[in-house]
């Protein structure tokens, strides 16, 4: 082997992410000339710097240390719940036809209570139980009645994805704050919205891949965004609820 | 929100560390890089990987950085580096630390080779996530990284004991 091959075979074998002195045609080039064995050996330095040496770990947990940038950066982001500019004229409309999408959606049908009994549907799958935050400990029943309230705002969104399948989710939540303002910043309703939205999609013979594919980013920006509101104003509905 | 600060934090701040060579400069870096991603979530193609966006916001405010402090980049990357390193090694006393050499080398390799070469090495990206968080070809990438791997074993060489020593007996 000559040493622009033992070069080349080198490069392959890191890209592989394999360790070079495990390969015999490197070893044995390497027993012959010096250049290419000291090339080895710093190779060999270098993967073991890299995977035996850590960086220092940080101070305090950098969520700690964002607290009041990301309240602030809430704060002006979004619109006041009590600012008359949030009113839209379109949103009256919207938000009716929210309501009512919203009662056919949380309103268990009986393949709803069905499918609870039976074990969570694929597409709840999408919302870990470990990631939702259900401080109040109510029933699906006790969140239901308020479902109105709770649901309109993210039907009007759900309803526009429907309408416009073809619309991105980037476009759909350009501006997510005046879409999300009146949610009651539970991830319960809202997991639960999505999910009901999905396996009526799913109902209507959507693949379940293209569903997975086409919605996962969008729910979990969804729940990101919940998070984000959730973490910087609290829960304003939490007295009624709770 | 918070808990996409949990979940990446770490990683984000170890490139940031590897980039800068400064703890203290790499939380800050970090910092603003997660609140940068807050700001333009509403741009992010969804239909694109999170992790090669999120790196190439950080990679980029990494340089922007390098570039404000250019005039005395070395000086003031090396005195940290051996300073952070000081008392954290259990090398120290023979004078030889891995991990120092490592940042060491890392700071004399240009800041897209040291980018790329630590995405791929230690954030264990693929030259195509690489080359999408770096926005360049991937052939491009695959130089960067080979280059800075043969710059990197070539530093590390030279500055082993033993073989520098071995080196300094051949040449007498």
């Amino acid at each position: 082997m000559y040493c622009r091959a033992f070069e080349a075979r080198l490069q392959v074998i890191l890209d592989e992410r394999q360790r070079p002195e495990f390969d015999d045609a490197l070893q044995q080039h390497a027993a012959e000339c010096k250049a290419c064995s000291d090339l080895l050996r710093g190779q060999q330095l270098l993967l073991d710097g890299i995977d035996l040496t850590s960086v220092p770990s940080m101070e305090i947990s950098m969520s700690h240390r964002f607290t009041p940038e990301l309240v602030g950066l809430a704060d002006s982001s979004l619109p006041s719940i009590d600012s008359p500019s949030r009113s839209r004229p379109w949103l009256a409309a919207a938000m009716a036809a929210g309501i009512l999408l919203a009662l056919y959606l949380v309103l268990p049908s009986p393949r709803d209570r069905e499918m609870t009994e039976q074990g969570a549907p694929i597409a709840m799958k999408l919302f870990p139980e470990s990631e939702i935050r259900t401080e109040w400990g109510l029933s699906n029943n006790d969140l239901s009645t308020r479902s109105e309230e709770i649901t309109s705002p993210l039907s009007q969104l759900l309803v526009e994805k429907m309408e416009n399948p073809g619309i991105s989710n980037s476009l759909l939540l350009v501006s997510p704050p005046a879409h999300l303002a009146g949610l009651s910043f539970s991830h319960a309703p809202l997991r639960r919205q999505v999910g009901n939205w999905m396996r009526n999609q799913a109902d209507n013979n959507l693949p379940v891949e293209k569903l997975r594919e086409d919605l996962r980013p969008f729910s979990s920006r969804l729940a990101n965004m919940l998070e984000a509101l959730w973490q910087s104003l609290g829960n304003p509905l939490g007295q009624d609820m709770g | 929100m918070f808990a996409l600060v949990e979940q990446y934090q770490c990683r984000v701040f170890g490139l940031c560390y590897r980039m800068l060579g400064n703890r203290v400069d790499a939380e800050d870096v970090t910092q603003e890089t997660f609140l940068r991603i807050f700001r333009s979530l509403h741009r992010w193609d969804t239909n694109r990987d999170f992790l090669p966006w999120l790196f190439a916001i950080a990679g980029n405010r990494c340089r922007t950085l390098l570039a404000k402090r250019a005039h005395h980049t070395h000086f003031q990357l090396i005195d940290n580096l051996v300073s952070e390193s000081l008392g954290s090694s259990n090398e120290a006393d023979n004078g030889y630390d891995l991990g120092e050499e490592i940042q060491l080398a890392l700071a004399q390799l240009k800041d897209n080779h040291r980018l790329a070469f630590i995405l791929f090495h230690e954030q264990q990206l693929s030259y195509n996530e690489i080359a999408r968080s770096m926005d360049c070809p991937v052939g491009t990438v695959k130089t960067w990284i080979h280059r800075a791997r043969k710059e990197l074993a070539g530093w590390l060489a030279r500055r082993n004991p033993e073989l520098g020593k071995q080196n300094v007996l051949q040449s007498i």
